[in-house]
């Protein structure tokens, strides 16, 4: 086992990046795109600011999760966009398997409490 | 259109306040997100904006510093007194705000002119201070 899978077994992802990952495993996106992206796959709930969506894009470009493409628009400008990467795609599977498990555990001891009560 | 402008300035002079190899690296792209988003978007962008700005000078950039480990998890430990020292500025900016809306709600001013206020009584001359003590403890009247 690597020393990054180690890291991205042992630390979870704060709630925006892991929305973030969620959004770029969809398609790649710009800053705007992975905004939008969030809001729909969260129903309105969580809200991404500009400071925490740039600031959670350094982290994660830092640590390799998400890479970056400069992509050339039709007008002669460019675009920057953001991808996951395999590491990205890991952490994201290990972030998923540890909240089901937290969903499994909640969901037997609610229900032990619901059997409690009736 | 003119609002617009004025607040893509203002949001333009609150960036400047990012380290700048993260301004650098990031500030057009949040200035075109910010010109994209609706009036009542702003003052959430703003505040974000703020918080975002405050955490990246207490907990660094990946993007003005090489950190010799990645970060993009959830913080579980760190330095006591620089979370000591974002707790202050944080509540600092808390109470500050609150303050400011308890300032903007509490009731106007009603003038200083004797008439009129509240707050002032009335002066009794001594004379008729007396004559309603003396009203007060005539003989055969039952005192508490």
């Amino acid at each position: 086992m690597s020393n990054n899978d180690v890291e991205i077994k042992d630390r979870p992802l704060s709630a925006a990046s892991l929305h973030i990952l969620l959004a770029l495993a969809e398609s790649n996106l710009h800053g705007y795109g992975i905004m939008q992206s969030v809001k729909r796959q969260s129903g309105g709930t969580f809200k991404l600011g500009p400071g925490t969506l740039y600031a959670n894009l350094d982290r994660l470009l830092a640590s390799g999760l998400v890479g970056e493409n400069e992509r050339r628009l039709p007008g002669g400008e460019t675009r920057r966009e953001y991808r996951m990467t395999a590491s990205g795609e890991k952490a994201l599977r290990f972030e998923i398997r540890r909240l089901r498990q937290v969903v499994d555990v909640a969901r037997t001891r609610l229900g032990s409490l619901d059997e409690r009560r009736s | 259109m003119r609002i617009q402008r004025c607040v893509l300035c203002t949001y333009g002079l609150l960036l400047r306040m990012y380290p700048s190899a993260f301004r650098k690296r990031f500030a057009s792209e949040m200035l075109e997100l910010v010109g994209a988003a609706e009036l009542r978007e702003w003052p959430l962008i703003f505040a974000d904006t703020s918080v975002a700005i405050v955490r990246c000078w207490f907990e660094g950039s990946p993007s003005t510093a090489a950190l010799s480990e990645p970060n993009a998890y959830m913080s579980l430990g760190g330095s006591s007194l620089r979370n000591l020292g974002l707790g202050f500025v944080l509540s600092t900016a808390i109470m500050a705000g609150l303050a400011y809306m308890g300032y903007r709600s509490s009731p106007p001013c009603t003038g200083t002119s004797p008439g009129t206020s509240p707050l002032l009584t009335h002066v009794v001359a001594p004379s008729e201070a007396a004559a309603a003590t003396t009203a007060a403890f005539k003989p055969g009247r039952p005192q508490r």
